[in-house]
């Protein structure tokens, strides 16, 4: 797999502070890397940095193009960025002209627009939805269509930015599965920035942010052992992570696992 | 100061074409001294039930009351400025609002419109902080330069500066980091246990409720679909599920041990003792 991302010895300053400083990151094609920090540890900044929205000299470097402030448009093509709150961003009074929307705008064929409406609406389980006014759709569903609006581009990344942060347990589950199937298909690279750790479940690799660096990085699971390190980086540890990770160190099972009834069948078999 | 609501009714712009009814009749008693959980999804008038506490709105219809206080459109300004006095509201991130340069100009700035007199005012100044846990080295900090946490803690004390019998806290650790969370936990339940307050807490976190409230009280669409014990309001899984409202995940494990395997472990709010119980019975 090659890389997709990278920042090399990565610093920025707002003014008099320090955000980071010389910052190493490597995402490779395909990967879903979840990446977790405290409060103003700089991770919406990491991810304007990687759209361009912020730029400095330091390098960046996107599907083996290096960022420059002339080269931004074919860089963001790449990309499709998922913000928390995405009521502000629609635009049009149906879900299916929504999805539309960018598409017109560059002029894409109808008959290709209608045909990439169709996977996408069936992929994310919307097809009901298509004539209805998006922004009279539940907090799951507009994230939905928020998410079809940029697959239907087809970026090769998606940055998630505490994109489901407003959502239940139960959409955010649903709509991370459903992001997890469609990665999988098409071979998408997911760097997701949140600062609720239990979605480092849908990511293989977990990044933790802290003191203007990169404090951990590396799979999910041996990520979460380092538990004391977490906490002190004001990081909560998920309830699941947290009970297995006890279970197995008092020997009453010998992974970890992550599903409730899973837990509950390896203790009671 | 316990809190009383009487078939109490609320619309937002009554008598026009948004008209939107709010609360349908809901009565119940929030008892005083007590951490009391207010649970809903999203729209279900958690905010309103908040609002009414605090005098910012009235009801369409029925009684409010907050201990001597009647909550009602021909209540005069002075009776609504000393009720204001003993309820105060933390709104969600209120840290937002803050608009002086020093902590000190940040938690008096509403005190100075009351004319007291100075040596009160440090008085205050200085018990409040001693509630939230800071110490006067703050006071002369720029309050945006702090942290999470300390912001947070800063927004606290320029209510309990007015020393509230009732302390309202909406979403109170949404933003903040484990460790800060920890600190607000702890803080919200000193303020009941020495300093007496009624609390009530607007909150999607039931795993935090689950932890600190005595009390829940479950809304929906308007209506109050149950209120009792903690213990008995997440009791009933099923009836919360049904209102989207999901349960703290021990107890939820708690039933699973139970319903999938006929396993009995207590019903413990730390995981430290629900390890040692599942040690037990495995």
């Amino acid at each position: 797999m090659s890389e997709i991302i990278q920042t090399k010895n990565l610093s920025f300053r707002y003014d008099t502070e320090l955000i980071f400083y010389r910052l190493n990151l490597s995402v490779k094609t395909g990967e879903w890397v979840t990446v977790i920090g405290p409060n103003g540890s700089g991770k919406t900044t990491l991810l304007k940095l990687l759209t361009g929205l912020l730029y400095n000299d330091s390098e960046i470097v996107i599907d083996g193009i290096r960022l420059k402030k002339n080269n931004l448009k074919t860089i963001r093509k790449k990309i499709g960025v998922i913000f928390d709150n995405v009521d502000n961003q629609f635009v049009t009074e149906t879900v299916k002209s929504e999805i539309a929307f960018t598409m017109e705008n560059l002029q894409y064929k109808r008959k290709e627009i209608n045909h990439r409406i169709e996977k996408i609406a069936r992929q994310l389980k919307i097809e009901h939805l298509l004539d209805q006014d998006p922004h009279h759709l539940s907090g799951g569903e507009k994230q939905k269509v928020a998410l079809a609006s940029i697959l239907a581009l087809k970026p090769k990344i998606i940055l998630l930015d505490e994109s489901f942060s407003m959502l239940d347990v139960n959409e955010r589950k649903e709509i991370l599965d459903i992001l997890k199937q469609i990665q999988k298909e098409e071979d998408l690279t997911i760097l997701n920035i949140t600062h609720n750790l239990e979605e480092a479940y849908w990511g293989e690799r977990l990044i933790v942010l802290y003191n203007r660096s990169i404090l951990i990085d590396g799979p999910t699971l041996d990520v979460f052992a380092h538990d004391k390190l977490l906490n002190r980086a004001g990081l909560e540890i998920p309830f699941m992570v947290d009970l297995s990770m006890k279970l197995k160190l008092y020997g009453l099972i010998d992974r970890i696992i992550l599903d409730m009834d899973e837990l509950v069948d390896a203790l009671w078999k | 100061m316990e809190i009383k609501f009487e078939q109490v009714n609320y619309t937002y712009n009554l008598r026009t074409p948004l008209a939107k009814k709010v609360l349908n009749d809901i009565s119940l008693i929030i008892p005083a001294n007590k951490i009391n959980g207010i649970v809903g999804p999203v729209g279900s008038g958690k905010t309103t039930m908040m609002e009414l506490i605090n005098g910012l709105i009235f009801p369409t219809r029925g009684i409010v009351t907050v201990g001597n206080y009647t909550i009602k459109k021909a209540i005069k300004g002075k009776q609504l400025n000393k009720l204001r006095f003993d309820v105060g509201i933390v709104f969600q991130f209120p840290e937002e609002q803050f608009f002086n340069i020093t902590v000190k100009e940040e938690i008096i700035f509403a005190l100075q419109h009351y004319q007291y007199h100075l040596k009160e005012i440090d008085d205050r100044i200085n018990k409040a902080l001693q509630m939230v846990g800071l110490n006067e080295t703050f006071l002369d900090r720029n309050p945006f330069n702090l942290s999470g946490g300390e912001k947070r803690k800063v927004a606290i004390a320029s209510i309990l500066v007015f020393n509230p019998k009732v302390i309202i806290l909406d979403e109170p650790t949404v933003g903040l980091d484990y460790n800060s969370k920890k600190k607000l936990i702890q803080l919200i339940k000193k303020l009941r246990k020495n300093y007496h307050k009624t609390i009530i807490i607007c909150t999607h976190d039931v795993d935090m409720l689950y932890q600190i409230a005595d009390n829940i009280i479950v809304i929906n669409k308007g209506n109050i679909i149950i209120d009792g014990p903690k213990e008995e309001v997440f009791s009933k899984e099923e009836l919360l599920k049904a209102n989207g409202v999901g349960l703290p995940k021990i107890l939820t494990f708690v039933n699973k041990a139970r319903n999938n395997k006929g396993i009995n472990l207590v019903n413990c709010t730390d995981i430290k003792d629900l390890i040692k119980d599942v040690y037990r019975n495995v």
